[in-house]
């Protein structure tokens, strides 16, 4: 044993065999070596990590191709399944801060705006935020733009807006000539509930005309004497309450034009599914016609 | 001036009532007079819906008021409210569990009925020691089961996919708008079958807040009107709350004002406080659709916006003791 370390140390230390003090050529090439070991180091390390707040974001995060930097998403992230896989850190409105912190991201992604201090805590901890909540079809496309340009994925992002525009293009030609339907979406019955601006503007584009524009929110109370009122031809019924009994003067009930198998999750989020639930839209709207 | 005497005030206010029911049928958000885009069918129709909301409005008011004049006298305490002993979160409660367990086809206003029946029944017993039960150990248990309830609440609220949670919060916010006249039905003949009862106990409610030694003395068995007077006001409330969801403020306001007005006789005061109730969710509700048409308010806001203001007046204008 004692041989052995004496034996070592004649040979002198390591780095006489990794730092050689004769032959230039190989001192170069070594040094070479360093260098992109290193440099790949860097690299490798400045990977982003992104935690999705909304699903939505989510959903436009895999669609842009950079559902591995996902480190945590909400709770109600559902889509794409890997998303289900993800870390989860909460909801929106409590999201887990201790979780946030351990996960180290780089980005959040959120679709309503977070808890002041919470947001401020997070932007000191040089976490940057990013709000995605398009109120318009035109919106979420600046939306992908957005989140590819940060990302250095502009290629995916633009296929994805360009297959939307084409498809939305598709349809504007289609309906182009043709009487707007008076649509109503249902979201709940009691206190009768509906939506606008995002929704108002998914109808819009599938041809249709929102009769709820006045309403101020995401999603608010509608009244049912409007409701008799503005008569709207086809009711759109997002599933999650009992049957109302409309009132039989109301064309959409009098020619039984009460569609209630639209997929909310596609329905309601603006995210890059938008497009198959506009066009299944378009295609109830004008079946008849 | 001749001061109107009770009676006299009464029959004003039963006359204020039917005018203001029709002022709630011909006018609301929508104009039905004169209104040439509107066809006959969509008059009738709205015609039709806005006769069951303002009966709606009647009977729930009525009944929240009732309950709150029963609970006030029993209890012996101004704060006593049919909410307080946790119907309101009871309520809430079941319509979480009854959205996030059954399916969406199945009406939530049962198990909302079930959970503030629940809630009354847990309080009725936990402040039931030595087969007495005592006046504050009942609202400290209300205070803590609310608590409980709450919690729960939110629990589950926090525990559940994010439509089924904001269909629940939607159901909380409440409307008294009903669509078919036979969701009318059990709560209207709750609600006169609650009148009545407490017409006929108004003697005894107005022994027992008098204290309850004295209406001991005076051979009331005040065990056995407080627990039937308990059961029938929140048999009332836990109704109400299942078909309009949380209508705040005024269980508490509607019963003080009566006393105010009307004075301490509960003869005059059960079928008043069921009349100004009537009346005072009748004017919210007219307001709420006329002047609010364009964003319209769930109706709880629109009590506690108006009733506040009202009832610190009144409360102001007339010291007088709780009970005198």
């Amino acid at each position: 044993m004692k041989g052995f370390i004496l034996n070592f140390r004649l040979k002198r230390s390591i780095l006489d065999i990794v730092w050689p003090t004769k032959g230039y050529l190989t001192y170069a090439l070594l040094c070479l070596l360093y260098v992109f070991l290193l440099s790949g180091g860097i690299c490798y390390g400045k990977e982003v990590r992104i935690i999705s707040l909304a699903p939505n974001a989510t959903e436009i995060i895999y669609a842009i191709g950079m559902g591995g930097s996902l480190v945590g998403v909400d709770r109600y992230s559902d889509y794409p399944d890997e998303a289900r896989k993800v870390e989860k850190v909460g909801d929106f409105y409590s999201p887990d801060i201790e979780k946030i912190i351990s996960l180290r991201p780089d980005y959040i992604l959120i679709n309503s705006d977070l808890d002041i201090d919470m947001e401020r805590y997070l932007k000191d901890n040089r976490i940057e935020i990013i709000k995605i909540s398009p109120r318009t079809v035109e919106d979420l496309c600046y939306e992908i733009f957005r989140l590819g340009a940060i990302f250095g994925c502009e290629t995916r992002a633009k296929n994805i807006v360009t297959d939307i525009r084409k498809r939305l293009d598709r349809i504007r030609e289609n309906v182009s000539d043709r009487k707007k339907p008076k649509v109503f979406v249902e979201l709940f019955n009691d206190p009768l509930i509906t939506g606008s601006f995002f929704i108002g503007d998914v109808i819009q584009v599938a041809g249709g005309d929102n009769i709820a524009w006045d309403v101020r929110n995401d999603a608010g109370i509608f009244s049912i004497e409007r409701l008799i009122e503005r008569n709207p031809d086809i009711i759109i019924s997002v599933g999650f309450s009992e049957d109302l009994a409309f009132p039989t003067s109301i064309d959409a009930v009098r020619y039984n034009r009460i569609y209630r198998d639209i997929e909310p999750d596609i329905f309601l989020r603006p995210g890059p599914r938008i497009i198959d639930a506009i066009e299944h839209l378009n295609s109830i709207l004008y079946e008849k016609n | 001036m001749k001061r109107i005497n009770e009676r006299q005030f009464l029959i004003l206010v039963g006359l204020c009532v039917i005018g203001f029911s029709i002022l709630g049928i011909f006018f609301g958000t929508v104009n039905i007079i004169n209104n040439p885009g509107l066809s006959k069918d969509a008059c009738l129709d709205i015609l039709r819906l806005r006769v069951l909301r303002v009966l709606l409005a009647i009977v729930a008011g009525g009944g929240l008021s009732l309950s709150g004049i029963g609970l006030q006298a029993i209890l012996r305490n101004p704060l006593a409210e049919p909410y307080v002993l946790g119907i309101s979160s009871g309520a809430g409660l079941g319509a979480v569990i009854g959205t996030l367990f059954f399916s969406s086809s199945y009406p939530v206003n049962i198990p909302a009925f079930a959970g503030g029946v629940l809630a009354v029944v847990i309080v009725y017993c936990l402040s039931r020691i030595d087969n007495k039960v005592s006046t504050e150990s009942m609202i400290l248990a209300g205070v803590a089961v609310n608590a409980l309830f709450s919690g729960l609440l939110m629990f589950f609220i926090s525990n559940s996919s994010s439509q089924k949670v904001h269909s629940v919060i939607w159901w909380l916010l409440g409307s008294l708008q009903i669509y078919r006249i036979t969701q009318l039905f059990p709560l209207g003949l709750i609600i006169l079958t609650g009148l009545l009862v407490m017409f006929i106990f108004s003697k005894w409610l107005n022994a027992i807040s008098l204290g309850e030694e004295e209406a001991l003395h005076l051979g009331v068995d005040t065990e056995k009107i407080k627990s039937i007077a308990v059961f029938v006001a929140t048999i009332m409330t836990a109704e109400i709350v299942s078909v309009c969801g949380i209508i705040g403020f005024v269980g508490l306001m509607v019963p003080h004002i009566a006393r105010r007005l009307l004075g301490p006789n509960h003869f005059i005061i059960v079928p008043g406080s069921f009349l100004l109730g009537a009346l005072f969710l009748l004017v919210c509700d007219i307001f709420s659709r006329v002047v609010f048409s364009f964003v319209e308010l769930p109706i709880g806001v629109i009590t506690t916006l108006f009733g506040a203001p009202f009832f610190i007046y009144i409360l102001r204008r007339t010291r007088r003791g709780y009970f005198s």
